[in-house]
């Protein structure tokens, strides 16, 4: 436990981490201050779920900006995090002082993987509470219409959407270890960071294409937008079934393999 | 030229070098690939600009793959290139040894803005080379049938690609130079990168609310498809020479407030 409130120390101190987070909270804001300025408009067909009554209800303040988060900017804050956990201690060449402590490498692994998480989690949280308050403020919240057309409750619609945050950052998670992955065998966190979205960037263009629909099942990238079914009525759980088991085995393959390439890492520096 | 000549060779004994053209070199081979296996032909006006017209000629494969990349993954791959070249020196802490040799550090500045811009031609050219060839191989190169319904012969065709190509780096020198920017501000290369892309997806995000229009003619971001006014016939101009003038301010704004800063920057390592 010690040696995670030191990283989160570590993480708190460095100016990316303030970027990162301010980054993620200008969506939300950016949302409200457009859709209360802006006249109402015929909605447009190809505009995702949520986005398009976004004034009627601060509730779709949160979800319109999850959108957001969970197609670009979640995944690119949380490949920063994973790639500066175990890299940028090797650029500032303090991995080796780490490792002369008496602490196994996996649990510095591991630390530097659950910190990275943390990050996200709380980027994500600042995002939900903020866009809760401002959509609050700018338009109120009201019962939420599902997808299926019933009504459900606002603190029943709240609790959906912090599991929509979660599932959103369970996807995030993915990134993340691939960045912490590849962290583990350049010294640079920049070139991890940029390989973690390049992956996730190319991924979701090759879903795009139907004749890459048959590794659509198997990638992290075909379910960013699965949380959408928690909207419905009942919840159509099937997809959210296959997300979180992808994710599991995606997450599990990777952690094994940042594990097994730094167990036997030559530190230089 | 000497100093840009020895940026370059910097540049050439990174991994991470390789590792971007050959993700970029893939986007267009995988394109064709995926065109040619699928049996079904896409629909026009499906998938990114002129993406229904590779089957029929191959030629169009070079300008659908730029005009795909350049929404993101380019933009990414820019980032990168700007932020490490002046970031990387400080992390490395080769930076006061770069400035103890008698050169000023406008030059030192300007080849790390250099570098990265070859860096990035470099790439466009492996991509527009890569999908004219494998488009070639596989569809045929055949005279270019504009939006206009003229036909171009095949090396005017070539040409307005080329030209389409200046346009869209025109728009990625404008990263490459927030990411200089910012890079002059930040020791850390990651920072950088991943502020620069913040802020190109919160501009992007601006640009797509109506009541944000006013400053659509302002940003880079929103001439995204200005390229595909080179394939009308006669060409529109007007688009164009928007986007390139503000590029061009862009690009020199940012590259004065670089200069200033680190012109008096307190270099620590």
């Amino acid at each position: 436990m010690t040696a995670l409130r030191l990283e989160v120390t570590k993480i708190l101190h460095q100016r990316r981490t303030y970027v990162g987070w301010i980054g993620l909270v200008l969506v939300p804001v950016v949302v409200v201050a457009a859709a209360a300025l802006e006249k109402p408009q015929p909605p447009d067909p190809g505009e995702p779920p949520f986005v398009a009554h976004v004034s009627q209800n601060g509730l779709l303040v949160a979800l319109s900006a999850l959108i957001a988060l969970a197609s670009f900017l979640l995944p690119i804050i949380a490949a920063m995090g994973g790639a500066s956990s175990v890299a940028s201690e090797a650029e500032g060449g303090t991995l080796k002082t780490w490792l002369s402590r008496p602490v196994s490498r996996t649990a510095v692994l591991l630390t530097k993987w659950v910190s990275a998480i943390a990050y996200a989690l709380a980027g994500a949280a600042l995002v939900a509470v903020v866009s809760l308050a401002a959509g609050a403020v700018a338009f109120g919240l009201h019962p939420l219409v599902t997808l299926s057309g019933t009504s459900l409750g606002v603190p029943h619609a709240l609790a959906l959407i912090a599991t929509a945050y979660l599932l959103v950052v369970a996807g995030a998670v993915c990134s993340l270890t691939v960045a912490l992955f590849i962290s583990t065998f350049t010294d640079s966190s920049l070139t991890a960071a940029t390989i973690a979205i390049a992956v996730f960037t190319v991924l979701t263009v090759l879903n795009v294409f139907s004749t890459f629909d048959f590794m659509k099942p198997y990638t992290y990238s075909t379910y960013r937008l699965v949380f959408v079914n928690l909207f419905r009525s009942p919840i159509y759980w099937p997809p959210i079934r296959s997300a979180l088991l992808d994710y599991g085995v995606t997450i599990g393959v990777l952690l094994l393999a940042a594990w097994i390439v730094f167990g036997r890492k030559d530190v230089l520096s | 030229m000497g100093t840009l000549g020895r940026e370059f060779v910097k540049i050439l004994f990174q991994k991470r070098t390789y590792v971007g053209w050959a993700g970029l070199l893939a986007v267009p081979l995988l394109m064709v690939l995926a065109l040619d296996l699928s049996g079904s032909k896409p629909a026009p006006g499906e998938g990114p600009a002129f993406f229904s017209r590779i089957a029929s000629n191959g030629l169009f494969a070079p300008l659908v793959a730029i005009g795909a990349l350049s929404l993101f993954l380019f933009p990414l791959v820019a980032s990168m290139a700007g932020a490490f070249p002046l970031a990387g020196e400080a992390e490395m802490g080769t930076m006061k040894t770069w400035l103890s040799r008698p050169v000023g550090r406008a030059t030192v500045l300007f080849s790390k803005w250099g570098v990265a811009i070859l860096y990035v031609v470099i790439g466009m050219a492996l991509v527009g080379l890569g999908g004219l060839v494998a488009g070639g191989l596989v569809f045929g190169i055949h005279p270019m049938v504009t939006i206009s319904g003229t036909t171009l012969s095949i090396p005017a065709g070539v040409g307005r690609i080329v030209l389409a190509n200046v346009v869209i780096l025109a728009a990625l020198l404008c990263m490459v130079s927030l990411a200089l920017f910012v890079s002059t501000l930040t020791n850390s290369s990651l920072t950088a990168a991943i502020t620069a892309m913040v802020v190109f997806i919160v501009l992007t995000i601006l640009n797509g609310f109506s009541y944000f229009d006013f400053m659509k003619p302002y940003t880079f971001t929103s001439y995204d498809t200005a390229f595909v006014n080179l394939i009308r016939d006669p060409i529109v101009w007007r688009p164009i020479r928007d986007a390139l003038l503000v590029d061009a301010a862009t690009v020199a704004g940012l590259l004065a407030v670089s200069w200033l800063v680190f012109r008096r920057k307190d270099i620590l390592t």
